[in-house]
């Protein structure tokens, strides 16, 4: 090899166009004309990938028992019976039971009893735009309060208490027999000096 | 076999059909691309054309994931890619067992000058000394005149890194180069 020419290699070696060009002329090269009749008789004896492989549906029913694990920890506590729940279903019952069960001694305790209920439709109404909790009604009347209350109306129904005393003027008739005390004022004295310091004997 | 009939042109084609006539169109759109691949690594053309052909059959396989053209088309450039190395891996390895002298590179055709044969030589050894990140970049930008996007889509890069990396392999090309032209002088 003479020096010319390794000049020339050089040279050529420190331009990029050239470079490119070089790869390109080297790259130029066709497959043979029988390559895509060849490769399509080889893919005629097979079936096209048209179905999902195994480990796509695998992949998905890992997914799917993922995403239920997840859920459910944040789905039971509003399914499960704790106390906060059974009060909710409690309360939510009681005053649909006022209505039905007690038309009369209902007339009775309605001013006491409307307050509650409104409430209750009320925040049940803005319950509803809260998100993943539509149906449960919120909390306002504690469990013990509500089951003395529906044991009360039951017992009314049943005839077990005498409904007269609930009647309108009851609360008047209370008022008037109330017994007055007669409260006698306290005078209070201060205390004398002691003779000797606290704590010496006498 | 699918159920899904759909009608054109006046007759039923199923969804296998239709998947079938698309990928006739992507091995018409992509077969020079992927022997070319091939080719950048192997250097023999039937050997290249037994690597794009399996790198289809597998694209074949597995179609209805592939049918996006820019998906076919990046997915069949790695796939190719990955045969062809491993192919030369194995081919290189046997001849290590076999103790036969390599073969060199398919000699060019024979009306080609011999400084550009040698030339020709010392570039494919120069590419070759590349990694493996540069050589494709390299290969793929010298490949049917794809510009720095269309390499971009097919290696599913960003463009100033498609760019980097193709001002790398020519620095390092031309390095190369020099270091041959040197030691042939000497």
């Amino acid at each position: 090899m003479d020096g010319r020419r390794h000049e020339a290699l050089n040279q050529e070696a420190l331009r990029d166009e050239a470079l490119d060009r070089e790869l390109e002329a080297m790259l130029d090269v066709d497959p043979s004309p029988s390559f895509v009749a060849r490769t399509r008789a080889r893919l005629d004896a097979e079936p096209i990938g048209a179905r999902r492989p195994l480990w796509m549906a695998a992949g998905g029913v890992a997914a799917l028992v993922a995403g239920a694990a997840l859920v459910w920890p944040m789905v039971r506590p509003a399914v499960s019976p704790t106390t906060e729940s059974s009060s909710r279903s409690v309360t939510s019952q009681a005053p649909l039971a006022l209505q039905d069960e007690v038309p009369p001694a209902g007339e009775v305790v309605a001013p006491e009893r409307a307050p509650a209920v409104a409430v209750a439709s009320s925040t049940a109404a803005s319950d509803q735009d809260a998100p993943g909790d539509a149906t449960e009604p919120e909390v306002l009347i504690p469990e013990g309060e509500t089951r003395g209350f529906a044991v009360l109306l039951a017992h009314l129904d049943q005839g077990l208490i005498d409904g007269s005393m609930l009647s309108e003027d009851w609360g008047r008739r209370a008022e008037s027999s109330r017994v007055v005390i007669d409260i006698v004022p306290i005078e209070i004295v201060p205390l004398t000096p002691l003779a000797r310091p606290e704590g010496e004997r006498p | 076999m699918h159920e899904h009939v759909e009608r054109l042109a006046g007759r039923p084609v199923s969804a296998d059909e239709e998947l079938a006539r698309e990928f006739e169109a992507r091995l018409a759109d992509s077969s020079t691309l992927a022997f070319r691949v091939a080719y950048s690594v192997l250097r023999q053309r039937e050997d290249a054309e037994d690597v794009a052909q399996e790198a289809f059959a597998r694209a074949y396989r597995r179609f209805l994931q592939l049918r996006d053209r820019e998906k076919f088309r990046a997915w069949l450039v790695r796939m190719t890619w990955r045969l062809a190395l491993d192919r030369q891996r194995a081919d290189r390895r046997r001849a290590a067992r076999e103790l036969a002298v390599e073969s060199g590179p398919e000699p060019m055709a024979a009306d080609d000058p011999a400084v550009t044969r040698e030339r020709a030589e010392r570039l494919w050894a120069a590419i070759e000394a590349l990694p493996e990140k540069l050589r494709l970049t390299i290969v793929l930008a010298g490949i049917e005149g794809h510009d720095v996007r269309e390499v971009a889509a097919l290696l599913r890069l960003p463009e100033g890194t498609v760019k980097s990396r193709l001002f790398l392999a020519r620095k390092r090309l031309r390095e190369e180069l020099s270091w041959m032209a040197e030691d042939t002088r000497r």
